[in-house]
C-alpha cells in the first residue's frame, strides 16, 4: 500500500525528522527505479542543505540500522562536498563529535555495517588536505578508552597504546582496525607523485607506530581468533599502502617498524582457520613487494618451508589435492621461490636451498594432466622459466670465466626439463576425446610453455639436451612408448629453432635418431602407432629440413614416411607442409627423385585426401625440385606435366559449370590457381644462392622467346579459362592475382615470370564492378614496383595502360566514400609513378584527366575514410618533394603544385585544426613537413589557409595561428613538427581534448 | 597490486588510436567528460598489459643481424636489420629494419 502511495505521487520535501527517517527507509525497500532516483534526489538536497550537519546527528539517534547508516554516509557526503562552508574553528568540533559518535555506537554494539560506515567517514575526514590529524589512531584509542572523544593535544596524558588496548573490548579493538584498514586503502588510492600524496604521507607517518602497536597486539599469538582474523586483513592493507608509498624507499622508517610485524604473521599462518587470509598476504608480498621482507625474514620463511607444517601440506598438493588451500600453498612456495630465485640458482647446493628446491621440483611432479586436472604446474613452469632467466642474467653479468654455482644449476635445470617431458605427454585417446575443446587449448599451450622452457635452457644446456632427448626417444622407440616418443620429439622440435644453419654437435646425435627405424616403424600399418606421434614426427621433419640439407642421406626415409602419412586425412596437412619444406630446402639433392615424386603426385590425387590445401603443398614442393634442375630446357618437361595435373581440375570446373555445379566448379577453380600460385612462388630461385658478379653468361631467353614461352602461355590461358568461366567470384579473381604476382619479384626468367603486357592484359579485364578489384590494382602496384629501380626495364607503355585503367576506375566509382577500399587502391596506384613514370603521370593524353586524378586524392585526404586518407596522405608528400625532375617534367610539376599548393594547405589546415580524428595527425604530418621543407611558397599557402574563413576553429586566434606557422615554418619538416601539429589540433579542439596526449 | 603504475606504451597501438578517437567523438558529442575518458585510458592501460601478458598465447621467433642497441632510463632498444620472423604456423614474414622497444615489466622493488 505504501509502496503504490509513494509511485503515484511526486516525493514531498519532509518536514519533520520522522519523515526523513520514512524516506531513508524507503529508499532501501524494492520499488521502480524512476521512485529511488526521485527519494535520493530529495535526500541528497536535504544533505547538500546547511542543516545537513545537524541532520546527520539526528540519524545517527535513529533506532534503525539502515537510518543510522545514513547518518553516517551524511558526514561523509558533506566532509567531502560542503568541506569549505566549515571555518577554521569548526573543524576540531566535528572531528570530536565523530569520534564521538564512534564511542557510543561502539560501546552499544552496533552493527558492522554502520560503524564500518563510520569508519570511512573519520577517513574521508583524515584524507581532507588542509586537516592535520598526525595522530589519529592513538586519538581513537585513547577516546574509546575514555568513553568520549579527548582533546588531540590531551593524548600525552594517557597510558601507553599496548596499555590502553588491553583495556578495551574486542568489539572496540575490531572498530579500530576497521578504521585501520579503510585508511591504509583509501591513502592508497590517492595519485602517486602528486602533492596530496606527498602532504598525506606526511601526515600518516606519526601513525605508523601506532598501527604497528595495534596489529601487533591484534595477530599475537594469545590473541583471539576475530582479533587476528581482523588483525592480518588490516596488514594486508597496509602492506598494499606501503608498497605504494615506499617501494623505492626500502630503508625508509615507516618500513622498518611495519616488518616487525612479520614474525607474529608467519606465526598465523600456522593456524588453521588463519591459514586461507595470512597466505595470501604472504603471496602477495613475495610476488609483489619482495624486498619488504629483511633477510633474516626469508631465512624464517625458508624454515618454516622446512617444518613438517610445510612438509603435511605439500604431501597434500603431491597426492593431486588441488583444493584452493593447497593450492595456495604451492602458490606461497612458487613466490618465495620468485622472490629467492637469484639464490636458488647461486645457492643450489646449500642444504637449505636443496630442500626448497627440491619442493620447487616436486610441483612439477604432481600426479595429473596439466592444468585439466593438475592446476598447480602451469605456475610451477613460470618458476623454472624464471630460474633459466636468473642463470642468464647471473651469466651474463658475472666477468670471473669459473662459475661454481652453474654445474648444479645446470642439473637442476636439466632436472626440471625431464619432469616437464612427463608432463607433455598426451593422454591415451580414450581419455583425450572426454576433455572439451578449452582443455585441449589449455593443454596446448601448457606444451608451449614448456617449448620456452627448452629454448631458453638451450643456452646453457647446449647438445646435452639433445643427447638425453634422443636416448630418451630411442629407448621410447625400442619399447614402443609411442606416447613417450611423441613427447620427445615435440620437445625435439621445440629446439630446432636452436641450431645453427651450419650445423654443429647436435648434428650428430639428431642423425643417430633420424637415420634410424623410426621412420619405418611408424609408416609401419601393422604398429598401433597413436596418430599424434605419427603428426609430431610429420612436424619434426619440417622443423629439422635444414639438417637434411645438411645430411641428404636422411631424405628418402624420410620423404617416404612423409608420402604414406600423406594418405591419412588426418596426417595430411602437417604431412603436405612438411613434404613443401623439406623439397624447399632439399631441392638440389632431390632433382635425381623427380620421376618418382611426379609418379607420387599421380597416385596421391586419387586418394581422399588430396584437398585442395594438400595439392597446393605438394605440386609447390615438386615445383621447387624442378627449379633446382641444371638448365632451362631441362625443365620444361615436368612443368608441363605438372600443368596437365592443373588442368584436371580446370576440365573439372568447366564439367561442374556445365552440370550447373557451380560450387563445385568454383571449389575446382579455386584448387587449379592455388595449384598454379603455389607452383610459381616454390619456382622462385632461393634467395640464399650466391650471386656471380663477373658472370658474363646471358639470361636465357627460353622462356621469353623458346619452347618456354609455349608453356608460358600455357599457363595464361589456364587463369584465363577459369576467370573467364568464374568472373564474378572474388576468391577466383584474388588467386588469379596470385598467380601473375608469384613471377613479379623474380629476376631471371622464369615459367612465371611474365612479359609485363602479359600482366596488363590481364589486369585490363577488370573493372570497377569486379569482385575483389583491390586484388588487380594491387597487382598492378606490384608490376610498376618492381620495375621502379634503374636496373629493372622501363615499362612506359603499360604503365600508361594502368594510368588510363585507374582512371576509368576513379571516374566509375564517383567519390571516394563510395567505395573506400578501392579508393585507396587507386591511390596507391598512382603514388607508384613516381617518381620513375611521373613523366606518364604528367603527360595523361585524358581531357581534365590528370586534373579529375588530383582532385580524387584531395578528396580522399579531406574525407572520413581512414585508408583513403593515409595513402593520400603518403602520394602527397611523395609529390610535393618532387623538386629536381628534368625539364619540362618540373615545369609541369611546378605548375601543378602553383594550382593544388593552396588546396592542399587548405586540406591539410582544416585537418590539423580539429577536423582529422587524433589518430590521424601522425600520417597528415608528413606532407606538411615535405610542403614546408621542399615548396618555397609554402608559407604562403599555410598562410592562407590559417587565416582564410576556411580555420574550422574559433579557439585558436590569429596571434597564436601565426606563432604556430612560425615554429612549423622554423623547424623546416623535421620530427617535432608532428608535436607542433598534435599542440594545433588540441587548441583548436579545445582543452576538453588535452587528456591525452 | 592495486597501486602499480602502467605503462602507457599501448595508446598508439592500433586499437588504442582506436579507443582514443572514439573517446573524443564522445567528448566532442559531450556525452562523456575528459575526466572519464582518463580514468578510461587508465584502465585500458592496465587492462592492455595484463591481457597481453596472461591472455596471449601465440608466438613468434625470429633472427636478423642486430645493428645497434642501447639501454637507457631502464628501456632497452634494438635495431635489428633484415629480420626474418617465423611465425607459429610456420608461416615466415620479412622485414628490412625493425626496431624493438622494451620496457622493464615491474616497477623498481618489485619481484
Amino acid at each position: 500500500m505504501a509502496t503504490d502511495e509513494f509511485s503515484q505521487e511526486m516525493v514531498q520535501t519532509p518536514t519533520s525528522m520522522l519523515e526523513v527517517e520514512e524516506l531513508v527507509k524507503r529508499l532501501y525497500l524494492p520499488g521502480s527505479p524512476a521512485l529511488i532516483v526521485q527519494i535520493q534526489e530529495t535526500l541528497q538536497k536535504l544533505q547538500r542543505s546547511p542543516e545537513g550537519w545537524i541532520l546527520a546527528d539526528k540519524l545517527l539517534e535513529s533506532n534503525d540500522e539502515k537510518v543510522r547508516f545514513f547518518g553516517a554516509l551524511t558526514f561523509t557526503v558533506k566532509l567531502n562536498a560542503d568541506w569549505d562552508s566549515l571555518s577554521e574553528h569548526d573543524v576540531q568540533p566535528l572531528l570530536a563529535r565523530l569520534i564521538s559518535w564512534l564511542v557510543r555506537l561502539v560501546s552499544r554494539n552496533e552493527s558492522a555495517l554502520v560503524v564500518r560506515k563510520l569508519c570511512s567517514t573519520l577517513v574521508a575526514f583524515f584524507l581532507r588536505p588542509s586537516v592535520s590529524w598526525t595522530r589519529c589512531l592513538r586519538h581513537l584509542v585513547c577516546s574509546i578508552s575514555a568513553g568520549d572523544a579527548i582533546l588531540e593535544d590531551a593524548l600525552d596524558q594517557y597510558p601507553p597504546t599496548p596499555e590502553l588496548l588491553q583495556r578495551l573490548s574486542l568489539q572496540q579493538i575490531v572498530a579500530i582496525l576497521w578504521f585501520s584498514s579503510t585508511l591504509a586503502e583509501e591513502a592508497g588510492k590517492v595519485n602517486i607523485g602528486g602533492q596530496q600524496q606527498h602532504s598525506l604521507h606526511q601526515n600518516l607517518t606519526p601513525s605508523i607506530e601506532d598501527v604497528v602497536v595495534l596489529l601487533g597486539y591484534a595477530i599475537a599469538p594469545t590473541a583471539d581468533i576475530t582479533l587476528k582474523q581482523e588483525g592480518v586483513k588490516c596488514l594486508q592493507s597496509w602492506l598494499y599502502f606501503a608498497h605504494r608509498a615506499w617501494v623505492d624507499q626500502d630503508n625508509s622508517a615507516p618500513l622498518h617498524t611495519i616488518r616487525t610485524l612479520v614474525e607474529p604473521a608467519m606465526h598465523c599462518l600456522l593456524n588453521e582457520d588463519l591459514f586461507d587470509i595470512t597466505i595470501e598476504v604472504f603471496i602477495d608480498t613475495l610476488s609483489n613487494f619482495s624486498i619488504f621482507f629483511r633477510p633474516e625474514d626469508m631465512d624464517a620463511l625458508s624454515s618454516l618451508l622446512g617444518t613438517e607444517w610445510a612438509g603435511n601440506r605439500f604431501q597434500r598438493l603431491r597426492e593431486s589435492d588441488f583444493e584452493f588451500e593447497s593450492l595456495q600453498f604451492g602458490r606461497f612456495l612458487l613466490a618465495f621461490g620468485d622472490a629467492t630465485v637469484d639464490d636458488l640458482v647461486k645457492k643450489s647446493e646449500e642444504q637449505s636451498t636443496r630442500h626448497i628446491l627440491g619442493m620447487l621440483h616436486g610441483l612439477l611432479q604432481c600426479e595429473g594432466y596439466p592444468i585439466v586436472e593438475d592446476e598447480i604446474c602451469e605456475d610451477a613452469l613460470e618458476f623454472w622459466n624464471n630460474f633459466v632467466d636468473s642463470m642468464s642474467a647471473a651469466l651474463f653479468a658475472e666477468e670471473e670465466k669459473s662459475r661454481p654455482w652453474m654445474g648444479a644449476a645446470r642439473q637442476n635445470v636439466i632436472q626440471a626439463i625431464e619432469e616437464c617431458w612427463g608432463k607433455v605427454r598426451f593422454p591415451p585417446s580414450e581419455v583425450l576425446i572426454t576433455w572439451d575443446s578449452d582443455s585441449r587449448k589449455k593443454f596446448q599451450d601448457f606444451r608451449r610453455d614448456v617449448n620456452d622452457l627448452l629454448q631458453s635452457a638451450y643456452t646453457f644446456l647446449g647438445a646435452e639436451v639433445f643427447e638425453r632427448l634422443v636416448h630418451l626417444a630411442r629407448h621410447s622407440l625400442e619399447e614402443g612408448a609411442w606416447e613417450n616418443l611423441e613427447a620427445t620429439l615435440f620437445c625435439l622440435n621445440a629446439l630446432a629453432e636452436c641450431i645453427s644453419d651450419d650445423g654443429g654437435p647436435e648434428d650428430d646425435v639428431l642423425v643417430q635418431l633420424l637415420g634410424s627405424s623410426m621412420f619405418s616403424q611408424l609408416s609401419n600399418p601393422d604398429i598401433p602407432v597413436p596418430p599424434k606421434a605419427r603428426q609430431t614426427a610429420v612436424n619434426m621433419l619440417g622443423h629439422y629440413s635444414s639438417l637434411c640439407k645438411r645430411h641428404t642421406e636422411l631424405l628418402p626415409s624420410a620423404l617416404n614416411f612423409l608420402f604414406t602419412t600423406l594418405s591419412s586425412p588426418a596426417l595430411s596437412t602437417p604431412a603436405s607442409k612438411s613434404i613443401s619444406l623439406l623439397c624447399s630446402s632439399c631441392r638440389k639433392s632431390l632433382t635425381s627423385e623427380l620421376e618418382t615424386f611426379l609418379e607420387q603426385y599421380g597416385r596421391f590425387l586419387a586418394w581422399p585426401s588430396a584437398d585442395i590445401s594438400t595439392k597446393e603443398k605438394v605440386i609447390g614442393a615438386i615445383a621447387a625440385i624442378i627449379q633446382a634442375l641444371p638448365s632451362e630446357e631441362a625443365k620444361a618437361a615436368p612443368t608441363s606435366r605438372l600443368l596437365q595435373f592443373v588442368e584436371a581440375d580446370v576440365q573439372s570446373c568447366l564439367n561442374s559449370l556445365a552440370n550447373g555445379q557451380t560450387e563445385e566448379a568454383q571449389g575446382s577453380g579455386v584448387a587449379a590457381l592455388r595449384c598454379l600460385s603455389s607452383m610459381g612462388k616454390l619456382f622462385q630461385a632461393p634467395d640464399d644462392l650466391p650471386l656471380d658478379l663477373d658472370s658474363e653468361t646471358p639470361q636465357s631467353t627460353f622462356w621469353d622467346a623458346g619452347a618456354g614461352k609455349e608453356i608460358q602461355n600455357h599457363i595464361v590461358k589456364l587463369v584465363d579459362i577459369i576467370t573467364g568461366a568464374l568472373s564474378q567470384d572474388g576468391e577466383i579473381i584474388e588467386e588469379a592475382c596470385n598467380v601473375y604476382r608469384s613471377g613479379l619479384k623474380e629476376t631471371t626468367p622464369g615459367p612465371f615470370v611474365f612479359p609485363p603486357s602479359v600482366t596488363v592484359e590481364f589486369i585490363l579485364k577488370s573493372n570497377h564492378l569486379t569482385p575483389r578489384v583491390e586484388n588487380v590494382l594491387t597487382t598492378a602496384c606490384v608490376l610498376l614496383t618492381t620495375h621502379l629501380s634503374d636496373q629493372s626495364i622501363r615499362i612506359d607503355n603499360e604503365a600508361r595502360l594502368i594510368l588510363l585503367y585507374v582512371l576509368r576506375i576513379v571516374q566509375s566509382i564517383g567519390g571516394p566514400s563510395n567505395e573506400p577500399e578501392i579508393a585507396q587502391s587507386c591511390v596507391d596506384v598512382i603514388m607508384r609513378f613516381i617518381p620513375r613514370y611521373i613523366n606518364v603521370l604528367l603527360n595523361l593524353e585524358v581531357q581534365d584527366g590528370l586534373e579529375r586524378l588530383f582532385a580524387f586524392i584531395l578528396d580522399c585526404l579531406r574525407g572520413d575514410d581512414i585508408l583513403p586518407k593515409r595513402s593520400a596522405a603518403s602520394f602527397w608528400a611523395a609529390f610535393v618533394s618532387q623538386t629536381d625532375q628534368p625539364e619540362p617534367l618540373q615545369s609541369s610539376i611546378n605548375n601543378i603544385m602553383a594550382h593544388m599548393g593552396p588546396l592542399l594547405a587548405v586540406t591539410l589546415v582544416r585537418s590539423i585544426a580539429g577536423g582529422a580524428p587524433r589518430s590521424d595527425l601522425d600520417a597528415l604530418a608528413e606532407p606538411l613537413k615535405k610542403l614546408v621543407f621542399k615548396q618555397p611558397r609554402a608559407k604562403t599557402w599555410l598562410e592562407g589557409a590559417l587565416y582564410g574563413d576556411a580555420f574550422p576553429s574559433d579557439k585558436v586566434d590569429q596571434k597564436e595561428r601565426r606563432i604556430w606557422l612560425q615554429k612549423v615554418m622554423s623547424l623546416r619538416g623535421s620530427r617535432n613538427t608532428n608535436q607542433l601539429v598534435r599542440e594545433l589540433w588540441i587548441a583548436s579542439r579545445g582543452t576538453n581534448f588535452a587528456y591525452a596526449s | 597490486m592495486s597501486g602499480s603504475a602502467y605503462y602507457e606504451l599501448y595508446r598508439r597501438s592500433s586499437i588504442g588510436l582506436a579507443l582514443t578517437d572514439t573517446l573524443d567523438d564522445l567528448i566532442s558529442a559531450r556525452r562523456m567528460e575528459p575526466q572519464l575518458a582518463m580514468k578510461i585510458l587508465a584502465n585500458f592501460d592496465r587492462s592492455i598489459t595484463e591481457v597481453l601478458a596472461d591472455k596471449v598465447k601465440a608466438r613468434l621467433s625470429f633472427k636478423g643481424h642486430l645493428d645497434t642497441y642501447r639501454f637507457c632510463d631502464e628501456v632497452w632498444t634494438f635495431l635489428i636489420k633484415d629480420v626474418n620472423f617465423k611465425l607459429d604456423n610456420q608461416q615466415q614474414v620479412h622485414a628490412d629494419k625493425v626496431k624493438i622497444v622494451s620496457c622493464n615489466s615491474k616497477r623498481p622493488g618489485e619481484a
